[in-house]
Formats: structure tokens, sequence, C-alpha cells
């Protein structure tokens, strides 16, 4: 019985993997990977502590390379390999072959662990290209002799174990209908900033003994280790080093550091790893649970016309269709045939209004959002004003953060939407294709304006009006991203991905160069809201002039 | 008004062509553009649209270049892509004003046409619902009434019948035919019983090529005559098949009943039997031309 098992998890596992290998999504996430192999072996970024007003960096030996790799790898995977794991069932249902599935006789939680496996080769995949990066890097920019063993093994260690859970996390996510879209790709980001950034993460810590054993079990990134493994080598470079915890990022520098050569590593690590396993594997069969097989609802025109024979579809619960059609007074023989109507001309020059079509495109990125996101843009557009009128002078920084991220349901539909094969080719072959394309992205800016024009109206009255460049950033940059990226791909997931990473490194944790909302003063001050600005608007100028006059690209 | 396309093709990457060396010329009336699946009939209509640009050749629409003016064509146009599809969260009603929109069709105007074309394809009552709770064959009559919505003078409906029962396919097929008014028609199918009942005339694709193009009743009259049944063993199909263009094969109690074209009777008890369009087809496509 297990052998059979084991090759349909085995077929369905080698099928997803050879439809990512030949897709751009992997591709361009491997390229991210090899970067990040670079930028650990040229001291831009990796592991750092704050010693008295200096920050020190690991010396580029083997094993600290080995050990940054993993760290940064472990990153890579908890915040980008979500994004890239996500859409293993849906690509499925929208190829028309999520039914053939649904029709046989493989269980439910044998195809998950298929999809699952696939998802921990591209962890085997990622660590592999990142530890290649990596030792190649080590031998052109790093200290002393390139032990590929040394910094090899803790890659795979720490990124293969959390590509499990990560995957485990993803499937689970896109089987429950409530976390199959934006809201999931929100929650799971927030959820892990929480978990990385600051929940458990110890803090002013001295000894590696007083780190509690919840920051242990909740270290994915891998810091916990970092700090156990090269606390002592720090207090041996820096006798004045009594407390602090290991950073990792683009802080440090290799003008002051300290020297790692290795070390056994706790057992505590490797069992944490296993247990990342393990609950990849229980989330991704407990995920058989709510898996309705695939949906009904699929979309796609394939998909839509291919007979449902999902398990949801045979429930009285839901409605027939062709009931439906059945108890419709238009009936076939009730219809008028069409010469028997004296149809309305339509007569000389119409209206091409740009308005109308603006007004189209409004209706159509707000229609069908849950009733919480209406109440939530209602509340962060009026509220805030409200504050400023009552002259609240604080939170105004609180309030944009979440206003920059909540259209982000509504932005996720421009160009994606549109970019499906039916779609498109009915706005090419209309009288505005491009009217549409600056209508669709100007709705994006008008409602991202609405949503977050409350929050700028805060931090106007209460910081002055040097604060309102950052609403040309926060209005303008998030619908060209939107647009240009979902025309690209045909999917909101490019989008999604890098616009909360922007948001997640600029506005967030105030790195100013990405900060396109002006939340750091330094962001303000170098404009660089203006230039997001600008740069998105001349993105979209690029896609609507091959729109005009190229191929069906766009 | 007049569709002229001179030397049309589609060439990607490499030899390789989607469509090659196409030339024809559409007055009012309803085309019928047949073929088998990979024959180049999407590909040609996606350019005829201006959805892609053709690399070698030229379109005219009444006699205006269209890569060099595509709003003359656009704005003329009602298009049914093979693969349609909509937003799912509109409702029927809103996505009908987002075409009429597109097209440019002032408010009053568009609101009437949905109305009228709404009746015709039967989804009147179902105008406030939200399309992704449409089933296929609601989805393509949608797809019909959005085609017809601008009034065009160019109609292009890709493979409009997929998806529909044999009743709703013969009365989509008719609404195609019988839209009021001098208009271009041009209709693709691989079924070719939809275009016998429709189309003026019919242009055959084979492999990216025109393989021929004429009145239907010409393309049938082609082989008017030389179409036969009869009935055989097993044995004597297999040599039949090898020797003439079989159109069809039913397995009967006595033996293989086919039908086939053959110049002389291919048995001594075959029987000659009125030809179709299909027959043309098949006899068209087998030899490169009837």
């Amino acid at each position: 019985m297990v052998q059979p098992e084991a090759r349909r998890v085995y077929h369905v596992a080698r099928t997803d993997l050879l439809a990512r290998l030949r897709s751009r999504k992997l591709l361009a996430f491997l390229t991210v990977v090899v970067y990040f192999g670079y930028l650990i072996n040229v001291g831009v970024f990796g592991l750092f502590y704050a010693v008295g007003d200096s920050l020190v960096s690991g010396a580029l030996t083997a094993p600290m390379t080995g050990l940054n790799a993993g760290v940064a790898g472990s990153m890579v995977m908890l915040f980008g390999g979500f994004f890239l794991m996500r859409g293993t069932i849906s690509r499925d249902e929208q190829h028309g072959h999520g039914p053939i599935v649904a029709g046989s006789n493989t269980h439910t939680s044998v195809y998950l662990l298929g999809k699952l496996g696939s998802n921990a080769a591209v962890g085997l995949l990622t660590a592999g290209v990142l530890a290649a990066a990596a030792v190649g890097n080590h031998a052109v920019h790093g200290i002393g002799s390139t032990d590929p063993v040394a910094i090899t093994w803790p890659v795979f260690v720490m990124v293969v174990p959390l590509a499990v859970l990560v995957g485990g996390v993803a499937i689970l996510f896109e089987t429950v209908d409530v976390f199959a879209g934006t809201l999931g790709r929100i929650v799971y980001l927030v959820s892990m900033v929480f978990v990385v950034g600051g929940l458990f993460v110890p803090s002013g810590t001295a000894a590696p003994t007083d780190v509690q054993t919840e920051a242990r079990l909740f270290d994915l990134l891998g810091r916990v280790l970092a700090h156990e493994l090269t606390f002592d080598a720090v207090r041996a470079g820096y006798p004045a080093f009594d407390s602090g915890f290991v950073s990792f990022g683009t802080g440090g520098t290799l003008e002051q550091t300290f020297r790692y050569e290795g070390g056994s590593w706790p057992a505590w690590f490797f069992l944490q790893r296993l247990a990342c396993v393990v609950v990849g594997v229980v989330l991704t069969v407990g995920a058989s649970v709510p898996f309705a097989r695939f949906r009904d609802t699929a979309p796609g025109p394939v998909a839509r016309h291919l007979p449902a024979v999902s398990v949801r579809s045979m429930l009285p619960t839901i409605p027939s269709l062709s009931r439906d059609e059945d108890r419709s007074p238009n009936a076939p023989d009730d219809r008028p045939r069409i010469e028997e109507l004296s149809l309305t001309p339509v007569e000389g020059e119409q209206s091409r209004g740009f308005g109308r079509l603006l007004a189209v495109e409004l209706r159509r990125l707000l229609r069908g959002l849950p009733r919480w996101w209406y109440l939530g843009a209602v509340a962060l557009a009026v509220g805030p004003a409200w504050l400023a009128v009552t002259g609240v002078d604080s939170g105004g920084r609180a309030v944009l953060l979440l206003a920059a991220v909540w259209p982000l349901f509504v932005w996720s539909r421009i160009g994606a939407q549109t970019a499906r094969a039916g779609i498109i080719e009915q706005i090419r072959a209309s009288r505005s294709p491009v009217g549409q394309l600056f209508a669709e992205w100007i709705a994006g800016c008008l409602i991202g304006l609405a949503v977050t024009g409350g929050a700028f109206t805060l931090l106007i009255a209460n910081t002055g009006p040097g604060v309102a460049v950052g609403l040309l950033g926060t209005v303008v940059f998030p619908p060209s991203l939107a647009l240009v990226a979902g025309l690209w791909t045909g999917s909101q997931r490019l989008f999604e991905a890098s616009y909360l990473g922007v948001w997640y490194l600029g506005p967030l944790n105030g790195a100013f160069f990405v900060d396109f909302a002006g939340v750091t003063a330094e962001s303000l001050a170098a404009f660089v809201p203006a230039a997001y600005a600008v740069a998105g608007f001349v993105a979209v100028l690029a896609v609507a002039h091959r729109r005009a006059y190229d191929g069906l690209v766009g | 008004m007049r569709l002229r396309l001179k030397n049309i093709g589609k060439r990607y990457q490499g030899d390789t062509w989607g469509v090659r060396g196409v030339t024809l010329e559409l007055d009012a009336g309803v085309h019928g553009l047949v073929g088998a699946n990979g024959a180049g009939k999407s590909t040609l209509m996606r350019m005829l649209t201006t959805v892609c640009e053709p690399t070698e050749g030229t379109i005219h629409w009444d006699g205006t270049e269209v890569r060099e003016s595509p709003e003359a064509v656009r704005s003329a146009l009602g298009y049914l892509p093979q693969d349609f599809d909509t937003y799912p969260s509109l409702r029927l009603q809103e996505y009908m004003e987002y075409v009429g929109a597109l097209r440019g069709l002032d408010a009053e105007t568009a609101s009437a046409r949905t109305d009228e074309l709404l009746r015709v394809v039967g989804l009147t009552d179902v105008r406030n619902r939200r399309l992704d709770t449409f089933s296929g064959g609601m989805h393509q009559r949608v797809g019909i009434a959005q085609a017809l919505l601008g009034d065009p003078d160019l109609l292009v409906v890709d493979e409009p019948t997929v998806g529909l029962d044999p009743a709703e396919r013969v009365r989509m097929r008719n609404t195609l035919a019988d839209t009021p008014g001098d208009r271009v028609v041009i209709f693709s199918t691989h079924i070719v019983g939809d275009i016998e009942a429709t189309a003026d005339t019919v242009a055959v694709l084979d492999d990216g090529e025109l393989i021929t193009h004429a009145e239907t009743e010409t393309l049938i009259d082609r082989v008017e005559g030389r179409v036969y049944t009869c009935t055989v063993s097993g044995e004597t199909a297999d040599s039949l098949r090898e020797r003439y263009t079989v159109c069809n094969t039913v397995r009967r109690a006595e033996g293989f009943e086919l039908r086939l074209i053959a110049d002389e009777p291919p048995t001594p008890d075959a029987e000659p039997v009125a030809a179709t369009l299909e027959d043309a087809y098949l006899s068209t496509v087998d030899h490169g031309t009837a």
C-alpha cells in the first residue's frame, strides 16, 4: 500500500516541480538568491553586533560565510518562499487539470503531500543555489581557505526544513478560502514580521544561556543560533562587549570584525528544524480537511467550461446554475429572435468620455470585496481627518503604515485581472485600449488617495506640509507597480510580494531609500517618495506606449 | 464595407508560422472560417481584430490599412475571442456598461442595446448576478451579447458555440446570421455544421495556409455526386480507407457502414447520397483542394 502512494506523491511533486522550473518566477527568485550569495561575501549583508558605538561584523571566514548564508537563506525562504510556493493548487485549477485529479482515486492528503514534496524540492534548490553562490563568492572575497563543506552544510540544515514548514503553511492557506487570496498574504507577512522581528527575539540579552526557550523554539531565522555560536568570538575580540543581541541585515561593515572559526552547533537547533519539518507535514495533511478538492468557482475559461466534478459541486447547498436557467422566464422559447427586434441603432460619433471609463474601472476595482474591507477603508479615510480636526497629535505614522497596505486588495486587481487572455483581447480590440489602461491606473491612484489621504491630513496637521510629498509616492507608486507587474505576469503575486517587501523594508523598518511613503525624515529630505512616483509614472507611460504601438503584451 | 487581407502571415521564431500567405476579400455577409485545431483560425482572427500584429502582408478595412490606423477597424468591431473571459466580481449589467464604455457608446445607447441584447440571449433575469456564478453556456451568451453591443460593422466571433447545448447552439448561430444590417461577420469554428447552416462563404485553413475560399454551395457542389455510402466487411473497410476520403464510419451488425468520397461507386452496392459541407471540407483538407 505504501509504495503506490509514495509513487503518487513522487509524481505529483515531480510534475509540479517541472512546471515551476519552466516558469520565470522561480528563475527570478533564484536570481535574488544568487545576489544574496554575493552580498554576504562583500560585507553588505550579514550578522553584526553593536559594540559600544560601533557595529561589528563577522570576518568572512568560511564558517562565518556559511552561517551568514544560512540566515540569509532562511530570511529569503521565510519571506519570499511563501509567495513563491503559493499557487501550486490554483495552478492545477486554472489549467483545467484540477478536475482530473479530483476525479481520480488519489487521496487528497497524498495529493497535497506531493505538492509539499515540490515545495521541499524548491527549498533544496534554493539552498543549493545559495550555497554554490556563497562558495564561489567566498573564493573571491572571503578570508582564509574556502571550505565548501563549512559553507554549504549550514545552508542546507537551516533552509530546507524551513522550506517544508513554509511550504506547509502555503498549502494550508491555499486550501482555506478566507486565506487563499490577498488577506492570506498579508496575514502571513504580518505574522512573520512579529515572529521574526519582535515577539520572540530577546532584547538586551547578555549571555546565550539567558535566552528563553520560546526564543529558540521560534528561531526561524536562526539569529538565536547565530548569537549562541558567535557570542564568545565577539567577547574574545572585544572584551568590553557584555550585552547585546546579534542583528542581521545591512547595518554592519567589515571595518571592525570579530573572527568566528566555527564550532559545534547546539542540539536544540537540530530538534527545532526537525520540528519545522514535522509541523510542515502536519499542516499539509491537516489542509486536506478544508480542501474542497478543486473549487467549482475556479477562475479561467478552461475551468469554467469543464464539467464540475468537485466534491463541493455535489453538495446540495450549491445552487444549480442549470436550474436557474430553467427558472428564467427568458427560457429559450420565450426569447425574441434578433431579427424580430428593432435594435437601437448606434449612430454617428458616440461619446468617448474618459470619465465613464474611469467610473467603470473604479467600480470594477471596488466591487466584491468583503465588508470589513470597506469599513476599514472608510475608517482610515475619515478617522485620521477627524483626529486632526479634534487636535490629536499622535498616531499619524501608525495610521499611515496601515493605510499604505489596506488598498492592497484593490491594487492587486490592477493589471493582473486585465491580463487574463480573454479580457486583454477585448480591450485591445476596443476603441480605448490606452484609455482603459490609464483609467485603470488612475482608479487605483484615486482609491489610494482616498484611503491614505486621512493619514496624511493628520501628519500634515501635526508635522507640517513637508510630509505631503509622501502622499505622492503612496498614491502613485503602488498602482503603477501593480499595473506593470500584473500585466507582465498575469498574476497579482509579483506585485504583492514586491510591494509588501518594499513596505516592510521602507515605511515599516525605516530604510529610507525604499521609503516611498515618506515615513522617515531622510526619505522626505531626499524626495524619495517623489522619485518613486516619477518612476511609477514613467513605467505606466512605457506600458501605455507598448499597448498603443506594439503587440499583445500590456 | 469590405475586409481585404493581402498575403497575411504571422511568423514566430525561426521558420514557424501561425498563418502564412493568406489573401482574402470579404464583403458584407456571414463568412465561415473552418480548419482543424491549430490550423491558424484564432491567429488570423487576432490579426483581424488588431490584437496581434501580422509579420507579413496587409489588412485593409474599407480601404484603410489597419496596421497604420487600427482605430479604423476598432471603431467598427465586435469581437468574441476564443478564450472569452470577464471580470468575475462584476455583475452582468455592470460588465455590459463596461464594454459599452470601452466601445465608446454613450450611456443611453449602451443601456438600450444592453436591454435588447440580453433579451435576445435570454439573460435579462440574471443581469444583476455576478459573472462568476454563471455557467459555461451563460458565459458564452454574455460573450455574444457584448460582441453585438456596439452594432459592429465587422463582427468577429471565434468558436462562439463552444460550451453551448445543441438547442442553444442553433439559437446562437442564428443570432449571428440573422443580425439585421449590412455587416461582415466572420465566424470561426471546427463544427462544420454550424458554418453550413449560416455562412455565405467558407474559407478553409490548414496548417496556417488558406486552402480554399468559396461560397458554401459552390464548395458543396464540388463533391456533389461523389459522396457514397456502403456497408462492407472490416477487411474491405480498411482497403477503402486507403483509397478514398472516408467521412464517417458506423459499426453495424452486418459490417461497417462507410460514408466516403469517390469519383466512381467504390463498391457495387454503394449508394450515392447528398453531399454536405463536412464532406466538402474533408475532401478539401485531404487533397489540398476539392
